[in-house]
């Protein structure tokens, strides 16, 4: 729609851009630098608000390429920004279906709080989804396909006691090696607390 | 599953839910069948771009079949190795059901725009999501919008952001591979050459040639 | 009791059940969960395996579970001690023992049911009689008896001859408890004075795998390791070592052909019995480290003193081995050197005295680099368990030494074979500081060495046990009395300094008899000196001491084994 001259190439804006670049890769969040965006999208927006009123009473076309530039600084900001959200949100899923619908005290503090109702209430979409079958389905679990019925798993660390569907409690404490149902053990292991003993 | 299976749970003729209006035939299919259908249909869902009509009745069937089968386990004695290879049989299949609904709720929740928009297009009869897919992916779409709002959107000038440059599209034209079940006619390929589909031959296309294929049955996405 | 049969009454009835292994720290019994823990997969038996160090871990692990699960299976640890009395179990708890200690505990040995013992009675040497060691107190009631008889009697003429009868018969009653107790006393010190090793418990579970027909070549190599380690270390004689091989012989034949079919491939899994050199490690190391390490090659040439040192450069020179060969690596020396190099030992071991370093032994070979000797696998799972430093537990290191047991953690293996090359080198520099320095003395039934520094690397009873052979071995050949051939060494070095604890090893004397009176001489020391002394590990030679105690303890078991 604009062309804008390559000329004029404000240091300062580029300099923000490439910040978000970086922090598209991080979950960390860094709620600081996405105002400077979003500050600079309204910054650019009222200048070129001011220059197309100025255009209104100069008629000056020297003003378009700048205008132009802004434009596209504007929508370039707009994506990147979303897709910075974007993206923590498609982490905050993995998170879901790795680990399970409550949030551990680390990755709760690198998120925001519209983040944190998010993510609940996406936890909540998906077991309505779920309980929608009859008995419901739990569709987080058989994420791999089974190659044996049991398997030998080592703990990692102290975990207390495990009740298996067979009614047997089995005392997981920190170096020891247990042979158990896959099943049983899946959630766990995503979870850390055991590793599976390949032989 | 393998035909001693069959004999071991009693061969049960699985019918069709619905059949409360008498002139519906009631399609009777066993449970073996019943599998293959669903392996079939989990293959096509993972291999193609877009999402595909939903097989509810079978995955309803299948689960029914499931809790049957969990239940006649139960009586056999533990240590019976029979009791492990079931076992392992259903864990498989319960693999199958879970992993073709995830992947059409990974579907869903990639291209929500674009299927809702499609899905509202089609007709009643036409319809390839269930109610509960529905609802998922319009309340999914809802809370990401209002995330972007809430965090980032209300901060800047309203008409800065085209919600129409946001919808991600699946590639309809990528290709697959497919076998052929039932020969039905011939296609044209993008080089202007014509394939003839003929029984138990494989071919590469795009997607979007052979969509409405997939749909009736006559070829299986390998 | 005893269980003989270990398929029907001990395997079957674990079928479906679920069971908890508790095993000592030793190599045997690594190995002999491997081939347990393979065997329990194919029935899908559950079990939890926890590795535990002494009698406290025993009790703790046991009181963690005892709600849990009722079936228990003690590996090398626990055979010694009475059960039912350390751990108070429930009705419905068993235990099944598999111990390669002995003397079994009469109490297990008697038990009715629960505590079984996977062995045969046959096998065990001259366990007393039940009527000589246990007695029902019978005697009590006829004497109260006596006594109401006394001030009931009716009849006064016959009250007094009465009276000196049952007098007199009550005199010879216990008379006769006095002299069977004394009897069953002497019975029981003769029976549990030594302490000393039977077959090893991995081999003992490769029959059973045999007689399921689940035997592989992995198992039966795990069981061959488990058998060099008994004599590597010196827990059995030569003499029942080499018959086991050649019942292994037999296995082994029958498993190579049974695997590959009638050709077999470089690559193919492969066990081999051949002669082979008492050299610790030397296909992993170079030739003159592996001589100067190795116990019975240092001890015959002295190789700590100069002379030693001369007398190597010597044999290389005979052996036509030239030193910068015989400094590399054993891989990188040339071919022809490498292949003739155990007929050249062959040839000269007779000139210097060392007629014994040969020895039947097993080596595994699978794809084109490995070639392993049972040996080695032993020094370097001995190594890996015992590299127990602040941020490794000792429960860790077990778990990591069964890791590298199985062939697919071949980098593992190779770390221990690392770590063994450190733990071999420092043990004889250790030796040479002793012998030279003259710390070794004599207390007169034994001899003693207490060191003073704490050196990690023997803190464990594995590595204080590998320096205190050569220790005994060196002095020997150094001394010119004659009377040191027979003594038994002790050896201490403090393992805690901040709570000043030693931790104090007793081996026999060199030769083959290799039963360890130790473990009830140091119990009888500590009583009788009232030192602080803790006897947790299942090999009952190796105790923690407090440094102050040392002293007096050596002496009270100087006035012991005088006796």
């Amino acid at each position: 729609m604009f062309d804008y001259s390559r000329s004029c190439c404000d240091t300062y804006h580029c300099g923000s851009i490439h910040k978000i670049r970086e922090l598209i890769l991080n979950i960390i969040s860094q709620s600081e630098d996405l105002r400077a965006v979003l500050e600079e999208i309204n910054v650019a927006f009222q200048e070129n608000h001011q220059a197309a009123l100025q255009y209104q009473e100069t008629r000056d076309k020297t003003i378009f390429p700048m205008i132009g530039y802004r434009h596209a600084l504007l929508q370039r900001n707009v994506r990147c920004a979303l897709a910075y959200l974007y993206n923590r949100l498609l982490k905050l899923k993995e998170v879901r279906w790795h680990l399970g619908p409550t949030l551990s005290a680390d990755v709760k503090e690198a998120l925001t709080e519209p983040e944190i109702q998010w993510f609940n209430n996406y936890s909540k979409l998906l077991a309505n989804y779920m309980m929608s079958y009859p008995n419901g389905i739990n569709l987080t679990a058989n994420i791999k396909p089974p190659k044996s019925l049991y398997i030998e798993v080592k703990c990692l660390a102290d975990h207390g006691k495990l009740e298996l569907e067979s009614g047997e409690v089995i005392l997981l404490q920190k170096d020891s090696i247990h042979y158990l149902p896959s099943s049983e053990c899946e959630q766990l292991i995503r979870q850390g607390i055991l590793e599976h003993i390949i032989n | 599953m393998s035909d001693d299976e069959l004999q071991l749970f009693s061969e049960e003729r699985v019918s069709n839910d619905g059949n409360d209006s008498e002139d519906m035939d009631e399609e009777l299919i066993t449970p073996q069948k019943l599998l293959q259908r669903i392996e079939s249909a989990w293959m096509n869902e993972k291999h193609s771009p877009d999402i595909l009509p939903f097989q509810g009745e079978m995955v309803d069937l299948m689960l029914g079949q499931l809790a049957h089968m969990e239940e006649n386990l139960e009586a056999i004695d533990r240590n019976d190795f029979r009791k492990i290879t079931h076992k392992m049989e259903l864990e498989r299949i319960r693999f199958i059901v879970a992993s073709y609904l995830r992947c059409r709720l990974q579907k869903l929740e990639e291209f929500t725009q674009h299927i809702l928009t499609e899905e509202r297009k089609r007709p009643p009869d036409k319809k390839r999501l269930s109610d509960a897919e529905v609802k998922f992916a319009e309340d999914f779409f809802e809370s990401v919008e209002r995330h972007f709002q809430l965090l980032a959107l209300r901060h800047i000038p309203p008409n800065q952001d085209d919600i129409t440059k946001r919808i991600v599209r699946p590639n309809l034209m990528s290709n697959v591979f497919f076998r052929v079940v039932k020969s039905c006619g011939t296609v044209v390929n993008t080089n202007d050459e014509e394939v003839e589909l003929l029984e138990d031959s494989q071919h590469m296309l795009p997607y979007q040639l052979i969509s409405d294929l997939i749909i009736k049955g006559d070829i299986q996405l390998i | 009791m005893f269980v003989q049969d270990l398929r029907q009454e001990f395997y079957n009835l674990l079928i479906g059940k679920r069971v908890i292994i508790i095993a000592n720290s030793d190599v045997d019994s690594i190995v002999a969960s491997k081939i347990l823990q393979s065997l329990f997969r194919n029935e899908q038996i559950i079990f939890t395996f926890v590795p535990i160090m002494g009698v406290k871990g025993l009790k703790r692990t046991f009181d963690d579970n005892k709600n849990d699960c009722n079936i228990f299976l003690l590996i090398n640890c626990g055979g010694c001690l009475d059960l039912i009395d350390l751990l108070a179990p429930e009705e419905n708890i068993f235990f099944f023992v598999c111990d390669s200690h002995r003397p079994l505990d009469l109490c297990n040995i008697y038990s009715d049911s629960q505590v079984r013992i996977l062995g045969d009675p046959k096998d065990e040497e001259e366990i007393p009689q039940f009527d000589e060691i246990f007695q029902e107190s019978e005697n009590e009631d006829s004497e109260d008896d006596e006594n109401s008889d006394i001030f009931d009697g009716d009849d006064p003429e016959s009250r007094p001859s009465t009276n000196i009868e049952k007098f007199e018969k009550r005199m010879k009653k216990n008379r006769e408890k006095r002299e069977w107790e004394k009897k069953r006393d002497r019975i029981l010190f003769n029976y549990s004075q030594n302490s000393y090793y039977t077959r090893s418990s991995a081999l003992v579970f490769f029959e059973l795998a045999w007689q399921m027909s689940k035997d592989s070549l992995d198992l039966l190599w795990w069981a061959i390791v488990g058998v060099t380690e008994q004599l590597l270390m010196g827990k059995r004689e030569s003499s029942t070592y080499t018959l086991e091989t050649q019942k292994i012989q037999s296995h082994v034949t029958r498993l190579n052909t049974k695997m590959n079919g009638g050709g077999s491939t470089h690559t193919s899994i492969r066990i081999t019995y051949e002669n082979d050199l008492y050299l610790a490690l030397y296909r992993h190391w170079s030739i003159r480290e592996s001589i100067q390490n190795s116990v019975y090659s240092a001890c015959k040439m002295k190789l700590w003193t100069l002379n030693g040192k001369k007398k190597l450069n010597e044999l290389l020179v005979e052996m036509g081995l030239p030193l910068s060969q015989a400094n590399q690596q054993f891989n990188s020396m040339d071919l022809l050197l490498k292949n003739d190099f155990y007929q050249m030992i062959e040839k000269t071991s007779e000139k210097y005295n060392m007629n014994e370093i040969i020895y039947g032994s097993f080596t595994l070979q699978y794809g084109y680099k490995n070639r392993f000797s049972a040996a080695d696998y032993v020094y370097a799972m001995i190594a890996l368990m015992e590299q127990i430093e602040y941020n490794r537990t000792a429960e860790s290191c077990f778990l990591e030494a069964l890791e590298s047991v199985s062939r697919n953690k071949k980098m593992l293996l190779e770390t221990g074979i690392e770590k063994a090359k450190v733990l071999l080198d420092a043990v004889f520099k250790q030796v040479k500081t002793s012998l030279e320095m003259q710390q070794v003395f004599s207390a007169g039934p034994f001899l003693y060495l207490i060191l003073q520094e704490e050196n990690i690397l023997f803190s464990s009873p594995y590595g204080l046990s590998m320096l205190a052979k050569f220790i005994l071995n060196g002095y020997i050949a150094t001394s010119r009395k004659r009377r040191v051939r027979e003594l038994p060494l002790i050896v201490a070095i403090p393992v805690d300094s901040s709570r000043e604890i030693n931790l104090m090893v007793g081996i026999p004397p060199i030769g083959d008899d290799v039963k360890n009176l130790f473990g009830k001489a140091f119990e009888t020391a500590a009583i009788k000196s009232n030192s602080a002394v803790s006897q947790d590990f299942f090999d009952t030679n190796v105790i923690q001491i407090k440094q102050a105690d040392c002293p007096k303890f050596i002496d009270a078991l100087t006035v012991i084994m005088l006796r």
